[in-house]
Parts: structure tokens; sequence; C-alpha cells
């Protein structure tokens, strides 16, 4: 495996190996496969992913190499890829935000016309059903569409807090919004200790990922009725304002000065020091807190679903992450690939992708005991965000209504503009990039 | 020995390969932008839609929010730092000069930023501008000063990458005026000191208006890549906060390439590459003006 010096194996458990020796004889009996060139980004799961790679490749013998890249890197070389005459890629890594568009593109090949007996495995979650995908109708659907895409990685956010603390104030796990900000207050003492950091940076994708449950959180949405078509933007609703207001008052009663500059490695690297008290993030960053190289808070910090309004339900955004083959590879890479897929979806497999230190996508190892042991807690947040987790948008314009919600919400929280001003340019701009799209949209009119 | 008329045939065709090699590198890529500009690229099936919009895109451009912000901050950026690069190129080259071979350590020395990796530069600042533990806020600290969030307060975080590009783009005018100020005739400056000029009349009066075309000529230079600006802004602040560090590359970047969408990113690019040739017509024109008023 190309980065297989880089990580090593050290961290690799006595059973996770057991278990994966006993795959290893259900795959000795496939065939031996050419090598395959996975395209993947730099995220804080790509530890275990290359842990669970090199125990498939210790398995059957076969060759997959991992091309790291910077997130906005992947996907521009994965453009490159299914654009070209010929995919330098046998396996493309897509990000839950912008699958569409490599669905939409009609790049990737149904995995039944690789393998026409290939099946998801029951217990892998389907998140919202985005493996499926109906070409003719141009929508997400498991009754209808083509099976694209295996589910990699859940990459669902949870709130990381630092239980130690809350146990000596006798707290629990903010449930609402309300309780988060005024934990966050009361932990808030600046420069030792910042009550919580939040990512508000401009980036592909940052801040509107990190916004969403806010703004579900209190009842609120990006369009009316997105299942159905309905694309009126409904982000400059009460609900909005709301949220972003929250989102906002957090940053400056109880986090970092800095707080529109920081990104996802920023908190990381904030709560591991010990000098944040809250932080949303993807579960996958749940391995560098615990371990101790990395962390000076191992064994503290616990995670729970995130917060709400009264009244209203929790919604963690899912960024998960998708494999997909593209349409314009050989044949025999196109096998080598699913044979990849077939071997990472088994249960047995996810339970050791587990104990390696990722995060599976399989009920099998959510439910298994090993999600029991205290080491691994967030598996048990994992089992309550799953079911509530939605996902940002599922049309290929991801791309364009982001740069505008990046931009939008980072000058609300840099205090450039107000929020009432960012919630109806943002509404506005995003309404626009529908319409000149041909949805069928409209925005609510100026909150004042 | 008789000589041969060869005619224009063999020496305009001596051109030809080289033209045909302008032409591949040059033109051809301009002008597939250019055509590009009036389409709506899209995909489909696996397959490219290309649709002809005609100027919709160029009217776009004036709704664009990003690129109006990045076009005031580029120049901005461009008019400050070339202007700072300049001036501190000058002194710098005009002191190494006087020093004779004395200076080579200095020398050495002011031109290692040019020499260092743009990914580096945006490392080390990136570190040194930390609100938590950057040097600079550690700094401060030990002078009882708060700390400064330099890349995220909309205030501060052009000045920061200005300063940034200053660093990094110094020795590019100071090579070039170092061997400006070096090719300055002495014996105009030894006349005038002869004739009782004091120093600082002897460069206001002698030195300044013959290194003239060479300031000229370098910040023309130095305004053209200040133009291009991306990698500072890229690596320090993505254009943020807000627009606050928005340039007109970084908007390409986003709208051609993170965005997908190659018409409209085709667009902007055509009315860059055009304007930036506009206004280094201009000041080559008035500096020719000039030039021949003098």
């Amino acid at each position: 495996m190309g980065i297989r010096s880089v990580f090593g194996k050290s961290f690799a458990v006595t059973t996770s190996t057991a278990a994966v020796l006993g795959m290893g004889v259900l795959a000795a009996a496939a065939q031996s496969q050419p090598p395959i060139n996975v395209v993947i980004n730099q995220s804080p799961w790509l530890e275990g992913f290359a842990s669970i790679v090199e125990e498939y490749e210790d398995a059957t013998g076969n060759t997959v190499s991992l091309d790291v890249n910077p997130y906005a890197g992947s996907l521009e070389k994965q453009r490159n890829a299914v654009r070209s005459d010929k995919s330098e890629f046998d396996l493309l890594i897509v990000n839950g935000i912008f699958y569409p568009e490599m669905y939409h593109g009609g790049f990737l090949e149904p995995l039944k016309n690789i393998d026409p007996d290939f099946e998801l495995d029951p217990q892998v979650y389907t998140y919202g059903d985005t493996p499926w995908f109906d070409a003719e109708n141009k929508t997400v659907n498991r009754e209808t569409g083509d099976l694209l895409t295996v589910p990699v990685n859940p990459n669902i956010t949870l709130m990381f807090y630092r239980k130690d603390l809350y146990d000596e104030k006798g707290l629990s796990a903010p449930e609402t919004f309300d309780d988060l900000l005024a934990n966050a207050k009361m932990f808030h003492n600046p420069p030792e200790m910042y009550g919580i950091v939040q990512r508000a940076s401009r980036g592909t994708v940052s801040v509107t990922w990190d916004f969403f449950p806010y703004i579900n959180g209190y009842g609120g949405s990006f369009f009316r009725d997105e299942p159905n078509g309905d694309f009126f933007v409904t982000l400059n609703s009460e609900a909005g304002r709301n949220a972003l207001e929250m989102y906002v008052q957090l940053a400056k009663e109880a986090g970092p000065q800095n707080t529109a500059s920081l990104t996802q490695g920023d908190l990381i690297q904030f709560l591991a020091t010990g000098k944040a008290v809250h932080a949303v993030l993807p579960v996958a960053a749940w391995a560098q807190m615990d371990d101790p190289n990395k962390s000076i808070v191992p064994g503290k910090i616990d995670f729970a679903t995130l917060p709400h309004a009264d009244g209203f339900d929790s919604t963690p955004a899912l960024g998960h992450w998708l494999a997909g083959i593209p349409k314009n590879l050989d044949d025999a890479q196109k096998v080598a690939a699913l044979e990849f897929l077939k071997w990472f979806q088994k249960p047995e497999t996810q339970i050791a992708y587990a104990e390696l230190g990722g995060a599976p996508v399989s009920a099998a190892a959510y439910e298994s005991d090993f999600a029991e042991k205290p080491e691994n807690r967030y598996m048990l947040a994992m089992r309550t965000a799953s079911p509530q987790a939605k996902g940002l948008w599922t049309i290929p314009e991801g791309a364009e209504i982001a740069a505008v919600m990046e931009l939008g919400l980072n000058r609300a929280v840099a205090g450039e503009i107000t929020v009432v001003d960012a919630l109806n340019s943002m509404a506005k701009d995003m309404a626009k990039v529908l319409a000149d799209a041909g949805y069928k949209t409209g925005n609510l009119p100026d909150l004042k | 020995m008789t000589s041969v008329q060869l005619g224009w045939m063999p020496k305009y065709g001596s051109l030809f390969p080289a033209v045909v090699f302008f032409l591949a590198l040059a033109v051809l890529p301009v002008a597939n932008l250019i055509f590009l500009s009036f389409m709506d690229i899209s995909w489909s099936g696996g397959v490219v839609q290309r649709e002809f919009v005609g100027l919709e895109n160029y009217a776009a451009l004036g709704d664009d929010p990003l690129l109006k912000a990045g076009i005031v901050n580029t120049l901005i950026l461009v008019v400050v730092a070339t202007s700072c690069q300049v001036l501190l190129g000058l002194a710098l080259a005009i002191a190494c000069s006087s020093l004779g071979h004395s200076s080579r350590l200095y020398r050495t020395l002011f031109i290692l930023p040019i020499l260092i990796p743009g990914i580096i530069i945006g490392a080390i600042w990136r570190l040194m501008y930390n609100f938590q533990f950057g040097i600079i806020n550690q700094g401060l600290d030990l002078l009882g000063i708060p700390a400064v969030d330099w890349l995220g307060s909309p205030h501060l975080a052009l000045a920061s990458v200005i300063v940034v590009d200053i660093w990094h783009w110094t020795p590019f005018s100071f090579l070039l005026l170092l061997a400006a100020v070096e090719g300055l005739p002495k014996d105009v400056s030894e006349a005038a000191k002869v004739d009782g000029a004091t120093a600082w009349q002897e460069f206001r009066r002698v030195s300044l208006p013959l290194l003239w075309p060479a300031i000229f000529m370098t910040f023309i230079f130095r305004a053209v890549i200040a133009f291009k600006v991306f990698d500072e802004v890229f690596l320090l602040t993505s254009g943020g906060p807000g627009t606050a560090t928005e340039v007109i590359s970084f908007t390409i970047y986003q709208r051609f390439f993170l965005q997908d969408n190659p018409g409209y990113g085709s667009a902007i690019s055509v009315a860059v590459i055009f304007s930036v040739a506009l206004i280094i017509a201009i000041a080559l024109q008035l500096q020719n003006r000039r030039e021949a008023t003098r």
C-alpha cells in the first residue's frame, strides 16, 4: 500500500488481526486481482481506513494504493479522472456532499453491471439511501435507482465534550442549544480554556456543514421540500435567524476571538491540547482524542448527539463518504475494485475496521460487544445519532450553494455583516443558483 | 563574390517554426479560453454538454460579490505591496551597492525569501500569525500587549497578507534595482558632488532620474506578478474572513474549479487578462510620453 510506511500497524489490535485472518480464509477463495488505485482525501478517518486496507492486502494478497489528497484536491482529481478517456483511479472515495455531481454526471458504473449478484450488505447503513441513484428521474431512490456506491465512512457530526469537567460540576451532556450555551459560558476562561470552539472559516464545505445541525435543530431547513423537488429557499426564516444567532452568540460569548478563521484541524487541536470544553466534530476524530501520543486528554472526552432547540429533533449532518467505481475503466479493474468493496462491507471486516480505529458503516460494528467497551464510547453516541442524521442536499449544484453559504456564514461570524443581512443575502444567492440551474425555487421575503 | 537576393520568403520562413510554437503555446490557449467563456458546460451521462450562451457569462460578472471584492482587494494589494517592495528594494539595492564587495553576505540574505517555495512561506507565516501560539503574539504577550487576530480579523487580514507578500517579493525588486544602481555612471554622481551637491541632492536630482526607467519597469513587472497572487491567500486565509482577503485569482479558482463552472470561470479569466493588458498598455504609454517630454 502506498502509505503503509506512514501509518504502520502499531495500533492494530490482536483481536482484529484474528478476525481478519478468519476473513482471509474467505478471501483466499477470491481470485487474485490486479492492483487498484484509490483516490481519497486526508481526513481524520484516513488512518483507520489505511489500516483496514492493509488488512485486505494481507488477507488477499491483492494490492491497493491510496492516493491521499486535501479535500478540494481529491475532488478535483476525481473530476479529472472520470472525465478523461480512462480513469487513473479504480475507486473514488466520494464525499456525501459532492456525490450528486458524480451521479448526475453519469460517471459511476452501477455495481450490478460489474457483478449482477452484488448486494449491499443488509447491515450497512444507507445514509438516506444515498448509494442508489435513479438516472432517469435524477433522484436518490432505493426503489427505482441503481446501486452506484458503497458507504465507507459515516462521518456524522457528534458533540465532543470534556466529560471529566462535566462530572466535576455534576452536569450531563447538553441536550439543547441553551444548555450548550450555558455550559460553555460556565467553563469559558480564555485563554486557558474556551467554552466551545466552532469552525467558521471559509472552505470548500466547512462552516456550512457545521451550521446545518443548528438550522435543522431549530426546526428550519435550507429548502422547503427538497425530497419532492421544491427548492424554495427557506434559509432566511425565523428558525434560520435563531440558529445563526445562536452560532454567533456561542462564538462571541464562549469561543476564541478568532472563531471566523478556525478550521477543523484547529478544533481538534484545541480539544486535544485541553484548551476547549466543547466542539462539534466528525465522529472519526474520536481516535485522536484518545491517542496519548496526540492528546493530553485521553479518556476525558465523551461524545453525544448534537443539541437541538426545545421541541425539535437533533439533526447531525451527514458528510459520509461513498466508494464508487468509474465507468471509464477496464472490466478487470472494475472487478478488482468491487472485490475490495465486497470484502470491506462484510460484518466481520466492519468490526475489524472499528477495532483498527476506523469509523465503520455497519450496524454489525455498532451493535457488537466491541461498542460496549468504555474506550469505544463514541459508538454508543453513533447508535443514537446515525438514524437522526440528514444530508445537506442531493443535487449537483452543491458546490455553488456551499460557496454562497461559506461566504455568508463566515462573514456573519466574523462580524462583517449582521446575521439578518447574511441570511437574506445567502437566500437570494442560493435561489439564483437554483433558478439558473432550472429548479423550482424562490426565497422568503427578507428578514427584518 | 556574387550576392544572392533571397527575397522575403526565406527570411519570414525561418520564423515560421517560432510563430507556430508561439501560436500553440500562447495564442491557442487564450483563444480556447475566450471560446469557453461563451459556453455553459455541464456533464451528463459521462459526456460533456456545451451550450452557447452568448454574453451571459460576461453579464453575470457585475453581479458577482466575490469578484467585486476580489477586484478591490487585488488593486489594494497590487498598489500597496508593489510600492513597498519597490521602495524597500531600492533602499536595499543602494545600501548593498555602497558597501561594494563586502555586501555579498547581505545580498544572499536579501534574496532568500524569493527562493522559498510558496507552500513553505504559507506554513511559516501561518504559524507566525497563529492567534494562540504564533511567535508574533507571543512577542506581544512579553510586552504586555493582548494577542492580535492577524488572519481572522476582517480589519487586519488583508494587511497581514500584504506583509507576507512584501516579505516574499521584495528580493525581486531588490535584484532588478541592484543591477540598475550598479549600472549608474559614476562620473555623473562625482560631478554633482564636485559641484557641491549633498548626498540627498545627488540622489534626488541625479541618481533617481537615471534610475527612473528601471524603477518604473520593476514596478510594472512586480505589479503584474502581484495581480496574480494566489498561493499566499490560499494558504493563509482562503479569501476570508468574509471577503476581506478575496483576490481575483482566488475567485477564479473557486468559480472555475471548486464550483466546476468553466464557462463563467473563463469569462472572469478573459476579463482579467484584458484588463491587466490594458492597464499595462496605458502605463507604458504614459511612461513613453514622459520620456518623450524630457
